[in-house]
């Protein structure tokens, strides 16, 4: 089932060969170890570029967004299975 | 000897939220609008499509073959970004790269590919490289051909991840076991008048007389199923960095549900005048002739047209000659859709200015409104008009690559 999420959430990345690759996420109290990118892709919405990449933690399947003027990251939508 | 690949993405749309969300891989999902829209399905799944739900069907009837299909709404963005990574592959094995649509490539392989063989290679080096780069569920089928008719035929053929050479050898078995529909150019309509002729096959149609074509389709047509049935086709590739002029700028919306309201017409088509306004300045063109038009619930049409004295790309003009025309028409029925379109466009270099000052100074403040809707996204500034705006989806119009 697929839910709208739009929350900020704190992401640990990793900088590894001019990619960004997020590791693990916090959200509702939570930590979600990330153990695939299943794709990323960018958007301009005005000015500001947010990356969106598409995650799985465990089962489930996530949508985070990076904010790129204002630093922020964003849990967008979660999918569970 | 020509070599031309048509590079065709399966199932896109369905693939890139397969590909984004691991929980919907191997699962029947189609792409489609809201629940309870008027809109169709854009894409189905492989899943979906052995299951018998095609594109272009309704939620409903897919929900018929199987209740418990998903149902994913179309994400422009992302489709226009893997469609981008998709094309900076391509470019790496030549440069004579046509973008044929948001999913389908030409390539003009010849003086790069020698043999069969070798083009067959090249394409599995190409259906590689789209799986290591875009994802696992994002796969092409790739046709490869001497000419573009014939290659597009090829890449439909073995879907998914297809790969299929047409050679001399056999190019005429496959022709005559070529549905017409099959052929780029062949749609239902054509379809129908040609089975009204009798002629319901290839075979049959190679059968026909050029002049006999021509008599009854016209030169261009009737030329046109005369090559095709013999799987012939001289068209170039026309790579990327050509510019193809375009014609005329158009924008419709379909309601979501049907309507007497004017207002409510009145506030989507000033939507779709700011949208086409705003292509046309970002395209850095003018046009003379606007044509409004709406579509009754019953699908047949209305509308007014337009050739003003001047080539403009300001919305505000277009909105007042549509307004002023739906306000004074009587509608006959409840309307479902509407409607603008441009056309007659020349460069915006060559418009002339206009002669009184408030005009003028409309002009003039167009490209800053623009700026702030660059820098802030869409409809940041906006007519007041459009505050009831949030009954409609944000997006209007289909996907298409930006230059």
């Amino acid at each position: 089932m697929l839910e709208t999420i739009n929350q900020q959430v704190e992401v640990l990345v990793a900088f590894m060969k001019g990619k960004v690759l997020p590791l693990s996420f916090s959200w509702d109290n939570k930590k979600y170890s990330i153990n695939k990118v299943n794709l990323v892709h960018s958007e301009r919405i005005g000015h500001d570029k947010c990356y969106f990449f598409s995650v799985s933690a465990g089962e489930d399947s996530f949508k985070l967004c990076f904010y790129t003027e204002s630093s922020r990251w964003v849990l967008e939508e979660a999918y569970y299975t | 000897m020509r070599v031309i690949f048509h590079v065709d993405m399966d199932s896109f749309f369905a693939s890139c939220e397969q590909q984004a969300c691991q929980s919907l891989r191997g699962r029947p999902i189609v792409v489609c609008g809201k629940q309870g829209s008027r809109s169709v399905i854009v894409a189905s799944s492989r899943e979906a499509k052995k299951l018998g739900i095609k594109t272009g069907m309704l939620p409903f009837e897919a929900k018929k073959i199987y209740p418990a299909i998903i149902f994913v709404e179309p994400d422009g963005a992302k489709y226009e970004n893997i469609s981008r990574r998709l094309i900076v592959i391509l470019k790496k094995y030549t440069e004579a790269v046509e973008v044929f649509s948001i999913d389908e490539a030409f390539l003009d392989m010849t003086g790069y590919v020698k043999t069969e063989a070798e083009a067959v290679s090249r394409a599995k080096k190409i259906k590689i490289e789209i799986v290591r780069e875009l994802g696992e569920v994002v796969t092409a089928s790739v046709g490869i051909a001497g000419n573009k008719l014939l290659a597009k035929l090829a890449s439909d053929i073995n879907k998914p991840d297809g790969l299929f050479l047409i050679n001399e050898q056999n190019q005429l078995e496959v022709l005559n076991y070529s549905k017409l529909t099959d052929f780029c150019g062949i749609g239902r309509r054509l379809e129908k008048h040609l089975l009204s002729l009798g002629i319901d096959s290839v075979i049959k149609l190679r059968e026909q007389p050029l002049v006999l074509l021509q008599q009854i389709f016209g030169s261009f047509c009737g030329q046109k199923l005369y090559n095709m049935a013999r799987g012939l086709d001289d068209s170039p590739v026309t790579p990327y960095f050509i510019e193809t002029a375009v014609k005329s700028v158009g924008r419709s919306y379909t309601l979501p549900r049907n309507t007497f309201d004017k207002q409510e017409i009145l506030v989507v088509l000033l939507h779709l005048c700011e949208k086409v306004g705003r292509e046309l300045r970002r395209l850095k063109l003018t046009g003379r002739t606007v044509v409004i038009y709406w579509r009754y619930a019953d699908f047949t049409h209305a509308g007014a047209r337009q050739t003003f004295a001047r080539h403009l790309n300001d919305s505000a003009v277009f909105f007042q000659f549509g307004e002023a025309k739906i306000s004074k028409f009587r509608l006959a029925r409840a309307v479902r859709l509407v409607g603008i379109q441009v056309s007659n466009l020349q460069d915006a270099g060559f418009c002339q200015l206009p002669l009184w000052l408030a005009d003028r100074k409309r002009t003039e403040l167009i490209p800053f409104l623009d700026k702030i809707n660059d820098r802030y996204g869409e409809l940041t500034v906006k007519p007041a008009f459009l505050l009831k705006l949030n009954k409609l989806r944000k997006k209007v119009g289909g996907f298409r690559l930006r230059d």
